[in-house]
């Protein structure tokens, strides 16, 4: 028992828990709203702003909209230290024809699968 | 076994000379297990539904979501990129003093580092010409790899 309180008072002050997060989420409903062949380039930028990236592909264009967040849980102990830092995304990519008007779209919504783990509680991320 | 807590065997001279160790260690032993990861990995299954020649970008898009890396190839149309990434990396550091003013390092590191993934590549018509998966530094370093040649002769 008074190693066990020994081992949590040794412990505590050594804990992290960090949530760190970069740009708005994506919303289902806006990326379902987008209609390849009729959706332009002015009104995906009216409905999710200012893109992460542009790229320009030849006479093509596609922009990035990308919603970052990582989690971080660790542990330091006197001469220990464990830590695991868990970075998920939100992204997605809308490609343009030469007169700007949508023609693919891909997006991949997993921000919200980001976890607080420890080193040996983490596995291989799910196949998904 | 008998059955006995191995913390029971100890002395408490010898408990109390491990803790006074551990805290007089504390600044120049370390240990570290750090894990970092991100994104997922591909799905085996979909990546066997890819067809050269056949699929198209919007096919891949729907298999596998939005890529890491969009570019324009040199030759072609569009490649995309999808990566993903886990580190497992143990450390143990030792830092003694080795003469006034001087200190010497060993560090003991073991690390599986580095981004894995797919590089699709697509024709002027966005149908696809090839896909390459491995890691990403390799794969996108040899596409952009200068093939050696030879001098002229004479």
């Amino acid at each position: 028992m008074r190693l066990l309180t020994l081992f949590i008072v040794l412990c505590l002050p050594g804990c992290l828990l960090s949530h760190k997060t970069f740009n708005e989420p994506l919303a289902t409903e806006d990326i379902e709203a987008l209609q390849p062949g009729l959706t332009t380039q002015s009104q995906v930028a009216s409905r999710f702003g200012a893109p992460t990236e542009i790229v320009q592909l030849g006479y093509r264009s596609a922009y990035m909209y990308e919603y970052k967040v990582s989690k971080s849980a660790g542990i330091f102990l006197l001469i220990f230290t464990a830590s695991n830092e868990d970075n998920r995304t939100d992204r997605m990519w809308v490609f343009f024809d030469e007169a700007g008007v949508l023609t693919h779209v891909g997006a991949t919504l997993a921000a919200d699968r980001a976890e607080y783990q420890m080193p040996w509680m983490a596995g291989t991320p799910s196949d998904s | 076994m008998d059955g006995r807590h191995p913390v029971r065997l100890l002395t408490p001279a010898t408990r109390l000379a491990a803790t006074l160790l551990a805290l007089t260690c504390c600044g120049c032993v370390s240990g570290n297990w750090v894990r970092e990861s991100a994104n997922e990995p591909l799905s085996l299954a979909a990546l066997s539904q890819v067809e050269i020649h056949a699929s198209s970008l919007q096919d891949v898009l729907d298999l596998f979501g939005a890529p890491l890396s969009v570019w324009e190839n040199d030759n072609t149309a569009v490649a995309v990129a999808y990566g993903w990434y886990e580190s497992n990396a143990y450390a143990v550091k030792v830092s003694y003093q080795v003469t006034k003013g001087n200190s010497a390092d060993f560090d003991y590191d073991r690390s599986n580092a580095g981004m894995n993934g797919v590089v699709f590549i697509f024709d002027d018509t966005l149908i696809l010409n090839t896909w390459r998966a491995g890691r990403l530094a390799d794969i996108l370093g040899e596409s952009a790899r200068v093939r050696p040649t030879l001098p002229p002769r004479g």
